[in-house]
């Protein structure tokens, strides 16, 4: 008689999607509704009638489920738009910051103005920094929230937490250090960008090392 | 009867939020009670009850946590926060005012 329960609101929320939200939704209604049959059981109604009772006691459920449909269609919609619009922000930025040396070359060598070329150099990186704070700063709530319980620092313990965050900090001001260092004294622009891959994929390896860590 | 349960279930979320006043409770605690307190003449269905939870979890006016039952199906408990009780004197505020322009007019 429990499974009858169960299939009742399986069918009734089999439309629903099934995120980790809409099935605790869905557990914690079935199981008040087991609590309910077994109540019912105590006060001696035979399975039937416990059943019948509890089934007939649900209501209807279409107003809830629908909720949830809609719930999940909206966000969807958002859930593309966003990533469009992230998409656009990071790769015009990365795409900057990748040819800002080029613009400082261009003026420097061509029209031999270095004075104009650093202006240059500056005026791209600081256009790209200003396209992430300003994508960061306008970035929706929800997408916020997704990505702080996505985020490795989160299940950290606190102190790995802030000594996770410092290695990584370093990580990336050393990487733009040492690729500014390199390509300016050895002009290999085509290919010094390769630091920032390898800087990368270190700083997986130290993610992975924290997490093997904190596993223990 | 059934006139009686339109007037009522248009203040469900009121009568959660105030159950939870008392102390954090779960789907079907919240049902009993209102049952007793009513002597059984009046029960909410199922799909009322948690269409509510949603609305005043999304409002949020409510927060809800799995409980730490040993035995047993493990219950979702609901408690009420700041707004929650804000909603609530403001439910409360709507239904004297309702009440005293009834009393009036019939």
């Amino acid at each position: 008689m429990e499974l009858k329960i169960r299939q009742y609101i399986e069918r009734a929320f089999a439309d629903v999607p099934k995120t980790a939200k809409n099935n605790e939704l869905k557990e914690s209604l079935y199981s008040d509704l087991i609590e309910k049959y077994q109540d019912l059981l105590g006060r001696g109604k035979t399975e039937e009638e416990a059943c019948g009772e509890v089934i007939a006691g649900i209501g209807d459920l279409s107003e809830l489920t629908q909720g949830l449909i809609r719930e999940a269609e909206q966000q969807h919609v958002e859930t593309v738009q966003e990533r469009r619009r992230s998409a656009l922000f990071v790769s015009i930025a990365v795409g900057m910051y990748i040819l800002s040396p080029l613009a400082f070359m261009i003026f420097d060598e061509l029209f031999h103005k270095g004075f104009l070329a650093i202006c240059a150099f500056f005026v791209m990186v600081a256009v790209a920094t200003g396209l992430l704070i300003y994508y960061n700063m306008t970035k929706p709530a929800w997408k916020r929230q997704q990505e702080e319980r996505d985020d490795v620092e989160r299940w950290l313990p606190e102190g790995d937490r802030q000594v996770y965050g410092a290695v990584s900090g370093a990580l990336w001001v050393l990487t733009v250090a040492v690729y500014m260092l390199i390509s300016f004294n050895y002009g290999n622009w085509h290919i010094s960008w390769v630091i920032f891959l390898i800087a990368a994929a270190i700083q997986m390896i130290i993610r992975a090392v924290f997490a093997t860590k904190s596993h223990h | 009867m059934s006139i009686t349960s339109d007037i009522i279930r248009g203040h469900t979320e009121a009568i959660i939020l105030s159950h939870l006043t008392e102390h954090d409770s779960y789907g079907y605690q919240i049902n009993q009670s209102i049952q007793s307190k009513t002597n059984n003449e009046y029960e909410l269905k199922e799909a009322t009850l948690y269409s509510a939870f949603r609305r005043l979890e999304q409002n949020g006016c409510i927060n809800s946590y799995w409980g730490d039952e040993t035995t047993g199906a493990r219950r979702r408990y609901y408690s009420i926060t700041p707004e929650g009780r804000v909603y609530l004197a403001r439910c409360r505020a709507d239904w004297e005012a309702a009440k005293t322009l009834i009393d009036k007019l019939i």
